[in-house]
Order: structure tokens, then sequence, then C-alpha cells
């Protein structure tokens, strides 16, 4: 019985949600936006230059975790191919950016590079990572939830087994260096001395910092409207019932088929600014762990949201850092070459890591994104 | 409609703020690492007699006569009057959360003497410590938070994350200290390697098996390596070995993340194998053993230093390796009877009385024992800067450290630093859970051994990118 009653409530929701016309966003909250993403501009500039790079894998990680929500949250795909996703950015663009060598007896193995030019390498490498998200879609269309995880898991051990054995692309584990990015001018690398900008220095950390930025606004404005336009209702009436949604006239595998891909080439995205956070590409870092690492931002930011995904990404990246710089300073943490004291600032932070996703799952199954909106709820309440 | 753009106003704003919770707080240290390394002289409060009493410890490089800082001394970032700041990257919670433990409580034993003693060049030395959980992301993120605030890297653990970091480490002349042996590390002059490369270690230890073990010129020996640069460097000194003393080497390449090779275990049984080598992970190392006890394969095994985990004595396999086991590492263990690590002993039963010892322990502390002869030949050259420490670094000949670690010449960059080890065996009796058999020593192939020099043929940049043929390369003449 309940479920016909809830079935129905499903597509009730799915016909209001699909009827409903394009959003409208008035535009007092947009200058606000705008204002904001300023300030964020201006962050490394009014603030030190320690934290920088820290901030830009954050950003990173925000375009990763947008990327990995559209699918987990929105279309309701369970995947742990994000590192693959990301190899395929960072090492594709490092691949088609890169000056060939050619092997010397007894010198050099050589290695394959296409000199293309840095920004259209990185164009390049998103194109592939979007191929390669379609080449997929037979597997990532038909199944769904932890069977797609599980299929998709293939992926990451496939990267894997390409970095370390592909060594004239990949330079095996002693990796590759990978060429600045240089969007018009603007390169993504240390100057000797560096150019200053309000007293602070221009580096290659504030650069990136800058070129982050601008993609994550690029790629959550984009996001937003996929989810919230017409595309978006159909992921969303195939992520809460599959069938109804192909009643109601959503080519079901079509549209997994693109999540998957569109998901791809945002990851590729991200992937291609890790390649530049790096410098120096090595094997060990895009596995397992890493997926799981993303998984956390996406069920901490919240399933679904793109400011969520921020949150969430803004959240796991700045943890460990903060808790191993300040930690020390909380009663019952390790400190300096003590012993007394439970935990050292590292494991208090894989604590209330662990703490978090439990309390929020508990409590706010929405995540960051749902605490952050009862605030001001509260607000005006009181 | 307005409550979306509201919340995402909202979740935008909190954005800025986690942000600027974690940017906003460092505003001391902005310039960049280039200016504050150039020329800053530093006047010092004399210290000379703090810096003798340091000197004790150290036989070799010890010139009494500098033993007052120069007033007009270079210094680095990091250093201030009193005090000298170095980086520690190690893992707390990772993969080798055992191994960073034990190497950061050596480093601490030491630097806690020494600062008692009056620290070096008259100050006194403090760690900046980042916990990378042996994650790339993390290391690499660490590096950049703190590379203007420290003067060096005292440590930076993990092969994988030091080989990312490189190209950084010679851009910032950054000097570090990893706990890795590989040689790709060699390559870059900024590099202090503490101990025997793992190719020179598996020579050394193979030198052990033919003196002490029985085998012989003729036999066969099989050797499991993991399929990585750490396995390769290991094959190497087998092959040549091989070749030296005339021995057949059946050598298996199996991926380093594979936790068993019962197929080629069995094919060493078939070959008659009188030896099996072992250049894997501790978790391959406790698969392998128990087969072979279970097989009746009968024959030494010799593993790398990694190979070895001290969780093994208290595991299922523990009889199984105590029996054939042997293991080669440039640092004594724990418990040897040697001046260095008799005094490490003693301070760590002091310092830290509940804590079960690991061997990792004596080698932090000669890892940092050798930071500080470097630092003090810096200090007595009167340049501490970052290129202070780098000429002083190519100038230490013979570092001593009164038997921790294998003797150590750092004159020959690109070069092993050191080809000394000692071989121990599982012993659940003794401290840190190995007992050493030999003491340091080197076959005379290890004396021998030389690195390819890593010629790296450099690429055209003059050729303009619209040219069809970019694949022009100009090699680097060899000699």
């Amino acid at each position: 019985m309940s479920e016909i009653v809830a079935e129905r409530l499903a597509v009730t929701a799915m016909v209001t949600r699909l009827a409903s016309g394009p959003r409208r966003v008035s535009r007092g909250p947009l200058v606000a936006k705008i204002v904001l993403v300023a300030l964020a501009a201006l962050l490394p500039f009014v603030a030190g230059r320690s934290w920088t790079s820290v901030c830009v894998l954050a950003l990173t990680a925000a375009i990763g975790a947008i990327a990995l929500n559209l699918l987990v949250g929105t279309t309701g795909q369970l995947s742990l191919a994000q590192p693959f996703f990301l190899v395929v950015g960072a090492y594709g663009y490092t691949l088609f950016a890169s000056q060939p060598v050619k092997a010397i007896a007894g010198q050099s193995d050589g290695s394959l590079g296409f000199h293309l030019p840095p920004l259209l390498a990185a164009i390049v490498a998103v194109i592939v990572a979007g191929i390669l998200g379609l080449a997929f879609s037979p597997i990532s269309s038909r199944l769904r939830g932890i069977y797609l995880g599980v299929a998709s898991l293939a992926l990451v051990e496939i990267g894997q087994h390409f970095i370390r054995s592909a060594k004239n692309m990949t330079g095996g584990f002693t990796g590759r260096d990978v060429p600045p990015l240089n969007i018009f001018g603007f390169v993504a690398k240390d100057e000797t001395p560096n150019p200053t900008f309000l007293g602070h220095a221009l580096g290659k950390s504030e650069r990136l910092y800058l070129i982050a930025l601008l993609l994550l606004v690029g790629v959550a404005w984009f996001t937003n409207n996929v989810i919230h336009g017409r595309p978006g209702r159909a992921l969303q009436a195939l992520r809460d019932n599959q069938t109804s949604a192909a009643v109601m006239g959503v080519d079901v595998r079509r549209y997994k088929a693109m999540a998957f891909m569109t998901s791809a080439m945002i990851a590729a995205v991200a992937g291609v600014l890790l390649s530049q956070f790096f410098g120096h590409l090595v094997p060990d870092n895009w596995d397992f762990d890493l997926a799981v690492s993303y998984l956390a931002m996406v069920v901490i930011g919240g399933l679904g949201s793109v400011s969520g995904s921020i949150l969430g990404a803004i959240f796991v990246t700045f943890l460990p850092f903060v808790m191993n710089r300040y930690g020390e300073h909380i009663p019952g943490v390790i400190s300096g070459s003590s012993t007394s004291g439970f935990a050292t600032p590292g494991q208090l932070s894989a604590l209330i890591f662990g703490g978090a996703i439990v309390l929020l799952l508990l409590f706010e199954p929405g995540g960051l994104a749902a605490l952050f909106r009862r605030v001001p709820r509260a607000l005006k309440r009181a | 409609m307005t409550r979306t753009t509201s919340r995402a106003g909202v979740a935008l704003l909190t954005v800025l703020a986690v942000g600027l919770a974690g940017c906003g707080t460092e505003k001391t240290s902005t310039a960049p690492a280039a200016t504050t390394a150039a020329a800053v002289p530093v006047t010092t409060a004399a210290a000379g007699a703090a810096t003798t009493a340091a000197a004790a410890t150290t036989a070799a490089a010890a010139t009494t006569a500098a033993a007052a800082p120069k007033a007009d001394m270079k210094a680095g970032p990091g250093m201030s009057a009193t005090e000298i700041k170095l980086g520690v990257i190690t893992d707390e919670t990772g993969t080798y959360a055992a191994l960073g433990k034990g190497t950061l409580q050596g480093l601490n034993l030491f630097w806690d003497e020494q600062n008692a003693a009056g620290g070096v060049c008259g100050r006194k030395v403090t760690f900046v410590k980042r916990d990378a959980g042996y994650d790339v992301q993390k290391a690499v993120a660490a590096y950049n938070e703190i590379k203007d605030q420290v003067l060096a890297l005292q440590q930076q653990l993990g092969s994988p994350m030091t080989t990312a970091l490189l190209p950084q480490i010679d851009a910032d002349k950054m000097m570090t200290s990893p706990v890795s042996w590989a040689s790709n590390l060699l390559a870059s002059k900024y590099i202090v390697m503490a101990g025997t490369p793992y190719s020179v270690e598996m020579i050394d230890g193979i030198d052990f098996l033919m003196k002490e073990k029985g085998l012989k010129a003729g036999d066969k020996v099989g050797m499991i390596y993991a399929n990585s640069e750490y396995g390769k460097n290991g094959f190497l000194g087998a092959t040549i070995m091989a070749k030296a003393r005339g021995f057949e080497l059946l050598g298996e390449a199996v991926d380093s993340k594979a936790a068993e090779a019962t197929a080629q275990m069995s094919k060493f049984k078939d070959a008659g194998v009188k030896a099996v080598l072992l250049t894997h992970s501790p978790k391959m190392t406790a698969s392998v053993l128990p087969w072979a006890v279970a097989n009746g394969l009968n024959v030494p095994f010799l593993g790398s230093n990694p190979t070895w985990d001290p969780e093994f004595l208290k595991g299922p396999a523990k009889d199984a390796l105590v029996s054939n086991f042997y293991v080669a590492q440039s640092a004594s263990t724990f418990n040897d009877a040697a001046a260095g690590p008799t005094k490490v002993r003693d301070l760590f039963t002091k310092k830290y009385p509940t804590v079960e010892p690991q061997n990792s322990v004596t080698f932090g502390y000669g890892q940092a024992n050798i930071f500080f002869q470097i630092l003090k030949k810096a200090c007595d050259l009167g340049d501490m800067s970052r290129d202070g420490l780098a000429a002083a670094f190519l100038q230490m000949k013979a570092i001593d450290t009164g038997g921790i670690l294998s003797p150590i010449d750092y004159s020959n960059p690109g070069q092993p630093p050191a080809r000394e080890v000692i071989v121990a065996s599982p012993d659940a009796g003794a401290k840190g859970g190995l007992k050493q058999l030999t003491p340091l020593f080197s076959a005379p192939e290890a004396k021998a051994f030389t690195l390819d020099k890593q010629a790296i043929p450099v690429a055209t940049t003059a050729a303009p990118a619209t040219t069809v043929a970019p694949t022009t390369v100009v090699p680097v003449a060899s000699s």
C-alpha cells in the first residue's frame, strides 16, 4: 500500500518539477555573489602566502566534488571512478602539452609529447575525458547504485595500470614534470622575482589560485544551470524513480550516459588543475583512497547541491591542515616531542572527520549545505 | 526562488569565512623563499661553549676552532637569532605510521639532547611538523605551506611523496632528508639520503648469504621484487651480484600492491633455489615465508629493509619468520651493542619509558645527527643560507654517526652516499624485534658500485611552437 502511495507522490512531485518553468535569479543575491567571488579572489593577497596552495587544493577538490555530486547526488549514480578521470585530465594535459624526448640508448627511454599550446592541451585532455566517459556508457547507463560503484572501480585500476606501465607517456614510477598552464599569457609558474600585487608576491600558487577560482565559478555556474534546468529535472526524476521517469518521457540511458560524460569532463578540469598543483606527477596519488575522499566531500557537503560540494571540499581539504597547524593547542593533543595526550593532530583530524560523517548522516542527511540553510531561517525566527 | 539564491549566498559566505579562517591567519612570512634566502646578516648571541659541547657527540667534522658563530653570518629562512626551524613532513596516520612515529621519536631524542647542549650555531632547533598520512597530495600541500617558514626539511617520509616534490625541492634549494633509499632521488643535489640505497643494500646482503649461509656459485637464487623504482633498485643489485659471483638469478617482478606470489614461489621450489631475495612490501614477506615453511622450501630469505615490519612478531606467521628470514639495512638495530645505538637506547628508555621501541628510532636519531653535522659545517663556513647549506653538504666527506649508520660521504653527488649495511634477523626477545647478526660491512662489489649518471637530454626550447618538427632533441654530451 504505502509503496503505491509513495510512487504516486513521487510521480506527482516529478510532474510538478518537470512542468515548472526555468528558474529566475533575482538581482540582489547575484550582486552579492559577485562581491563574494571578488573578495575570494583577493584572499591570497590580503591574507598570507603559506595557505595559498592549500586553498588551491580546496578549490580544485571543489570542482572534482561538483563533478561527482552531479552523478551521485543529482542522478543517483554511485561512481568511484573519480581518480580515473582526474588521471585523464592530469596526465592527458601533461602528455599533450609536453615536448617529446627522443629515446637515446643508455641515456633516456624517451617520452611522448605533442607540444600543444597549454590551453589547447588542457581542452583536448578534457575532451578526451568526455570521450572516455561516453565510452563507458554501455556500463554506466545500464547499471545503477552499488553495481555501478563496483564497475567504476575497474576504471581506477585501469588508470593505475596505465600510469605504471605506459612509461613513455606517464613517466612510470619516477613520474613526469608538468608544463605550466598558460592562459593567454597568464602563466602558472614562479618568476624571479615575482611581480607583486597589493604588496604580495604573485607567484605560482597565487596564479593557480586565481585560475582555479575562475574555473570553479564557471563550473559551479554551469552545473547549477544544468541541475535547475530541464536536464537536471530529468536527472532527478531518474534518481527518484527510474520507471516513472521513463514513463514521463525521459530517455533513461541517454541521460545517464550524458551525466556520466559531463561529470567525467568536469573531473578532468580538476585533474588539469591538480597537475599544476603537483608540478610533477607520480602514480601513487590516484588510487581508491582518492575516490573515497571525494565521496566523503559529497556526502558531508550535501548530495545534489553545488554549494554543498564546495563546502564539503573545503571541509575535507582544510581539516587535516588546520588540525596539524593549530591542533597542538587543543588540550589532550600530543604536541612537540611529548608523549602525553590521546591523539596526534593528524589522528584528531581523522576522528573529527569520521565523527562529522556519522553526525551529519544521523541528524542532517542534507549535509553542510542543509545545515547552513538553517542559519537564515533560524535568524528570521529569532 | 529567492530562497535558493539566498541559500547559495549563505553558502558562498561560509566558503569565504572558512577560507579566511584558513588563509587569513598567516601574515608573517610573506616574502618568497628566494628573497628571504638572500644575505641577511644576523647577529647572534655568542654561544661558543655550547657548540663545543654539541660537538662531543660527533667524532668527525668537529672543527673546534670555529666554534663561535660569525657575526656577519648569512641566514636562511626560518632562522632567528635564537632559533632554527626545520620542517618535518611525516606520516602519523597512514600506511607507514609506525615508521613515521619511530623515526620522529629518534629525531626528537637527538634534537632535545642537542638543544640542551646549546643547539647548533648558537640556536635551538625546533620542528614545524606536518602529518601527510602517506598521501602525495597532502605532502605537496604541506610542503608548500611550510616551505617559507623553515630552513630545510629534516624529514620527508616516503619515496612517492619525495619524488613528487623533487622539482620543487630543486627550485627552492630545500635541503631534504628523505625516509627513503630509492636511488632516483639521488638525482637532486639537495637530497640528503641517510643511508645505503636499495641496490647496494642488496649487494651487501647477498654477500652475507654467500659468506654465512652457504650460498655458492652455480646455485639458483629466486627473487621477488616490486614492480616499482624500489623493486627495480633491489633487482639491479642482485643482477650485479649474480654476474660477479656466478649464481643463477630467477627474478620475478610482482605488482607492488600484490600481497602474494604463490605461483612464483612454486616456480622457485621446482627450480631448486638455494635462497630467495625479497624487495617488496612487508605484506609480501608475511605471505611468502609461511608458504615456504608449509611447502618445505627450507632456504634463507633475504629482504631489503622495508620488507620487515615489527608487527610480524605478533602475528600468526611469527614462527615462520624467525627461522629463515634476514634483513639488510644501513642503520643499526635498536638493541645493537655498539656505542651509538646503546646511547639511543638509553635516551629512549629515559624519555619514553612506557613506549614500545622500534628500530626506526635508531635511524631517526642518525638522520638528525647527519643534519646537525651539515648545519654545523655551514655555520663554521659562515653561510647558513640555503645555498650555504648546499655548499656545506657537498663538503661532507666522512660523516660518522657513532655506529648508528653506515659511514656517509656526500662529496660525490648522484652516487650512493653510503655502502655498508648490517644484517639482522627477527627475534621476539630483542628490543625492537630485530637481532643484529653482523657489524656494518660492505662487499667489494658494493664498494665498486656506481649509479649510471642520469644524463637527461634537453629538448630544444628555441624551436617555435608552430614548427612541425618539435622532436628535435639535443642530447647532453656525456663523458
